[in-house]
């Protein structure tokens, strides 16, 4: 298993993001949002969490994704990422809650992908995914424990979010799966509003319940 | 409406899901290009997309 535990890859691929997230910065308001790119960070990511994939194959992804990303326009906004690989200190515990919840966005994104083609709905999800990124490097970034507590929680939201998102938009284009499961729709529903902002537990619970609903 | 596949996705168990296997699917669905793309950031997104579908293969 690659997942994120193999630091160096997930190292890599932060590099890479943060060349992007420059990018973005400095271009989103006056350009619009690349979300092609996001989509190709987002691809590569999820081949991290195939077993299949060996980690040669994932380093030349990284290669090409470099290649792919080296800009034709300069950037000249003023951000400098000063993490190198001695400074990449994660503790296990939140690799293998990130890992958890990139896993369960991963899988409902792809469920919603199967019914949709990229929208503008699909679009937001991607956002919520981008907005992740964005926040573990800014984690990784700072050596304040603290800061980076802050920083890797807010990224476990956003993808929590974008996880339950795909789920709703799914249930919202086939109102059939709510008409046959109406009991569980309406206890998940209420479980959801009454544990907001309670523990992480109850995160996964909600995130389980919806990938279960959509599957019945 | 747009219909969903409830077939496909019921032969989806969760286990396998687990496994990791079902995301050996990933990065299947088409890259949709950005409406503000040039021809040549068009060309370069389709040969990373090329890249990736052949080292994944």
């Amino acid at each position: 298993m690659l997942y994120l535990s193999d630091t160096n890859l997930f190292y890599n691929y932060l590099i890479s993001y943060s060349i992007f997230f420059k990018y973005d910065l400095h271009y989103s308001l006056i350009e619009g949002r690349d979300f092609t790119k996001i989509d190709f960070f987002r691809k590569i990511l999820q081949h991290f969490f195939n077993k299949k994939n060996t980690k040669k194959q994932i380093q030349e992804s990284l290669r090409e994704l470099r290649a792919y990303l080296n800009p034709s326009k300069k950037t000249s906004i003023n951000i400098k990422f000063n993490f190198n690989h001695h400074h990449f200190k994660i503790n296990n515990k939140s690799l293998k809650e990130l890992e958890f919840y990139f896993l369960e966005f991963f899988v409902a994104y792809e469920f919603l992908v199967l019914i949709e083609q990229r929208n503008e709905k699909i679009n937001n999800i991607l956002v919520e995914f981008n907005n992740s990124l964005a926040h573990i490097l800014f984690a990784l970034e700072n050596n304040n424990n603290f800061l980076m507590k802050i920083n890797i929680n807010k990224a476990k939201s956003h993808l929590y979010r974008g996880t339950l998102d795909c789920y709703k938009e799914i249930l919202l284009a086939n109102p059939s799966i709510i008409k046959k499961n109406y009991n569980l729709y309406l206890k998940i529903r209420a479980k959801e509003a009454l544990n907001m902002g309670k523990s992480e537990d109850i995160k996964k619970i909600l995130v389980e319940k919806y990938k279960l609903l959509i599957q019945k | 409406m747009i219909g969903l596949n409830t077939k496909r996705m019921k032969s989806m168990k969760i286990s396998s899901l687990k496994e990791g296997a079902f995301l050996s699917r990933s990065g299947r669905g088409s890259v949709v290009y950005e409406k503000q793309y040039s021809k040549l950031e068009t060309m370069k997104a389709r040969r990373l997309e090329k890249k990736l579908n052949a080292i994944f293969k």
